[in-house]
């Protein structure tokens, strides 16, 4: 775990800096979630962690290309689909706990440091102390097999 | 006794029907005051159950309204949170928005404020619980709205605090409170039904109760009076009827049995004054008699007056004692009167045994008719035996009072008119030719005999020996007149009458003599011998 709070390696063969990192607070009991769970996470299906902890999801506003890719890869989902998504979920009352959007890079790693629970994305270059960058199917971003890259 | 001590006896003897109306009316108002009063009784149930009921509805409708408004104002921040609104969700609320929101978002602890207030006492805490939280939930909403657009991650912080808040008041907390609040306006509306039940179920019978107990106290008491009513009702009648025997039984103590004793003592006085009155007119019916003829006396009660009539056949009889008048000189009055008063007597019952009728006397004359009121042909036979016992009464009172009486009769048979005269002491008599010569045949007899005119001769020749005396001047010119010597010889015999003269007088006028004059009679051998009838 400690390592992968660290900032994330560069793995052979693979671009760290084009990868997108997923961040969680430091006390988050998990650090490693397949690309299913990961998934469920993002979707509002999965909403407690392990410790039965809230999660706080930090979604990037538009435009940027982490939100991109994170829309692309996890939600497959267009712009309009994932507002749609989300107003259905939230007048639906499916979800307890919805995305919160945060505006940049910089206002990511302070809530993902402040928020018990909280898990956000950041490129993984952009990835600061007192965060922790979770595994994806055992890979971290940068390495061979990342599906966030 | 009347006054007010003496009604207020009278209303707590329950013996009288005063007191006994009283218990009834006093009952009934206690009756009436019972319905009265579980009416009230079940009105203030009902209206308790019924507010009950209205702030049960009031508390249900606040906690929704709170759970609606709670959960609108969550997704409202969720989805300003979640910036799923679009790049809007990132601006800057003004001024009016921010009040708006802190006015929204302030309501659900207010309305919560006042749902512990109509709370009962026992669910108060629970309710300040839940309005502790919502007034810390819309502390972090009001802190994350005005954070919006300024400092993105205050907000997004003051979201994430309020969170949990929030899923424990609309996941836990709320809908407990809801289904709790549910639970109580079905509670509360299952006693209301319950007690509007058994209001109504129990006013119900308590005016059934009323109208059977009432009805039946008055039916009870009300049979008494209602019995001794009618037995009044039906004394009066039978007495009235002229049952002058019955008497009323008094079935109670009450003012009607008072009543009937007052009115069998009536009875008995109304029995004994009829009785005297029936006395009294069986008097006057006497002296009426006395008087007149029963059909004159029948007809002047009925009429009130008695029409003249004209009679046929008619025997007038009369007497005249013969030296009375001389005897004032020598007699007392007192004797006079009681010698003639004897005679007369004696006359009258002659005349009744007869079945003749006594028209009046004048002095010493004596005057009666025969057929006037008796049917039949027989009148002059029963005028002359009474002439015979006439005579034989006034040879016995000369015996016994040794005084020198005799009498003459004088007799005749013919038409007369007879009627009544005068309203004041009024007489029945009789007027016509006949009459007058019975009169002037009295007058013409001598002491100790019958004359009788021709009318009569021939209707008693064959009873009786008749001696002609030749004729007599009369204001109806002459008349033959005869003696009656005594009993026709052919019925001469021994027997009280002789048994021809009975077979005779039965043949002739179907019936029996009334009676028989005991002169006439000729005794067995060895009996006395009897006196000739007139000589």
């Amino acid at each position: 775990m400690a390592a992968a709070a660290a900032a994330p390696s560069s793995a052979a063969g693979q671009d760290a800096t084009s990868a997108i990192a997923i961040v969680t607070n430091p006390r988050t009991v998990t650090s490693d979630l397949s690309f299913l769970e990961l998934r469920k996470i993002f979707l509002g299906e999965k909403q407690f962690w392990d410790d039965n902890s809230r999660i706080v999801l930090l979604v990037r506003a538009p435009v940027a290309r982490e939100r991109d890719v994170v829309l692309t890869k996890i939600y497959r989902m267009g712009e309009a689909e994932f507002q749609q998504y989300w107003i259905a979920k939230v007048f639906r009352a499916e979800v307890s706990s919805k995305p919160k959007i945060v505006y940049s890079g910089d206002m990511t790693r302070e809530l993902v440091t402040a928020l018990p629970g909280a898990i956000g994305f950041l490129p993984a270059d952009e990835v600061g102390p007192g965060m922790k960058v979770l595994r994806i199917n055992g890979k971290l971003p940068g390495e061979t097999g990342y599906p966030l890259q | 006794m009347h006054g007010p001590r003496a009604f207020l006896r009278a209303a707590l003897d329950l013996r009288s029907i005063r007191g006994r109306l009283l218990l009834v009316v006093g009952m009934l108002l206690v009756l009436g005051a019972l319905n009265v009063g579980v009416s009230y009784w079940g009105s203030r149930e009902r209206d308790q159950a019924f507010g009950e009921l209205l702030r049960a509805i009031d508390r249900q409708r606040i906690i929704g309204e709170v759970a609606n408004q709670l959960e609108d104002q969550k997704k409202f921040v969720d989805l300003l949170a979640s910036g799923i609104l679009g790049p809007e969700s990132a601006a800057t609320p003004s001024d009016q928005e921010l009040r708006q929101f802190g006015r929204a978002v302030d309501t659900i602890p207010v309305q919560l404020a006042v749902l512990e207030h109509i709370s009962e006492p026992g669910l108060r805490d629970s309710v300040a619980i839940l309005r502790a939280q919502a007034e810390e939930l819309a502390g972090w909403w009001k802190t994350f709205y005005a954070n919006q657009g300024v400092d993105a991650s205050a907000a997004i912080v003051a979201s994430v605090n309020a969170e949990p808040i929030a899923q424990s008041l609309l996941l836990d907390r709320l809908p407990a409170a809801v289904q709790r609040e549910k639970n109580r306006l079905i509670h509360a509306s299952g006693v209301f039904l319950e007690t509007d039940r058994t209001v109504t179920r129990i006013g119900m019978l308590t005016f059934v109760f009323s109208a059977l107990f009432g009805g039946t106290l008055a039916f009870i008491i009300l049979r008494d009076v209602f019995r001794s009513i009618e037995g009044l009702k039906s004394g009066a009648r039978k007495i009235g009827a002229g049952e002058m025997d019955h008497r009323i039984e008094p079935r109670s103590e009450d003012e009607l049995a008072e009543v009937a004793v007052s009115f069998n003592q009536m009875a008995d006085k109304l029995k004994q004054r009829t009785q005297e009155m029936e006395r009294q007119r069986a008097r006057s019916e006497e002296l009426l008699l006395n008087i007149l003829p029963r059909q004159i006396a029948d007809e002047l009660r009925a009429k009130g007056k008695v029409e003249a009539k004209y009679y046929s056949d008619v025997t007038i009889l009369f007497t005249d004692i013969v030296g009375f008048t001389r005897m004032f000189d020598d007699l007392s009055v007192d004797r006079m009167v009681r010698v003639l008063d004897q005679l007369v007597t004696a006359f009258d019952r002659v005349v009744r045994d007869y079945s003749l009728e006594k028209l009046k006397t004048i002095g010493d004359a004596y005057m009666c008719t025969g057929g006037l009121t008796r049917e039949g042909a027989s009148h002059p036979v029963d005028a002359v035996l009474a002439g015979i016992e006439m005579v034989e009464i006034v040879r016995r009172a000369a015996e016994s009072e040794g005084l020198p009486l005799n009498v003459r009769v004088g007799a005749h048979t013919g038409p007369v008119a007879a009627g009544v005269v005068g309203i004041d002491k009024f007489a029945f008599d009789v007027w016509g030719d006949t009459v007058n010569i019975a009169a002037r045949m009295e007058a013409g007899s001598e002491p100790g005999r019958i004359n009788i005119a021709q009318g009569t001769y021939l209707r008693v020749k064959d009873f009786f020996a008749c001696s002609p005396r030749g004729k007599v001047l009369t204001k109806e010119g002459e008349r033959e007149m005869y003696f009656v010597d005594g009993l026709h010889p052919e019925l001469a015999g021994i027997g009280h009458p002789p048994p021809e003269f009975l077979r005779r007088y039965r043949i002739y006028f179907e019936r029996e003599p009334s009676s028989f004059p005991a002169s006439l009679s000729t005794p067995a051998a060895g009996s006395p011998t009897a006196r000739p009838a007139a000589r």
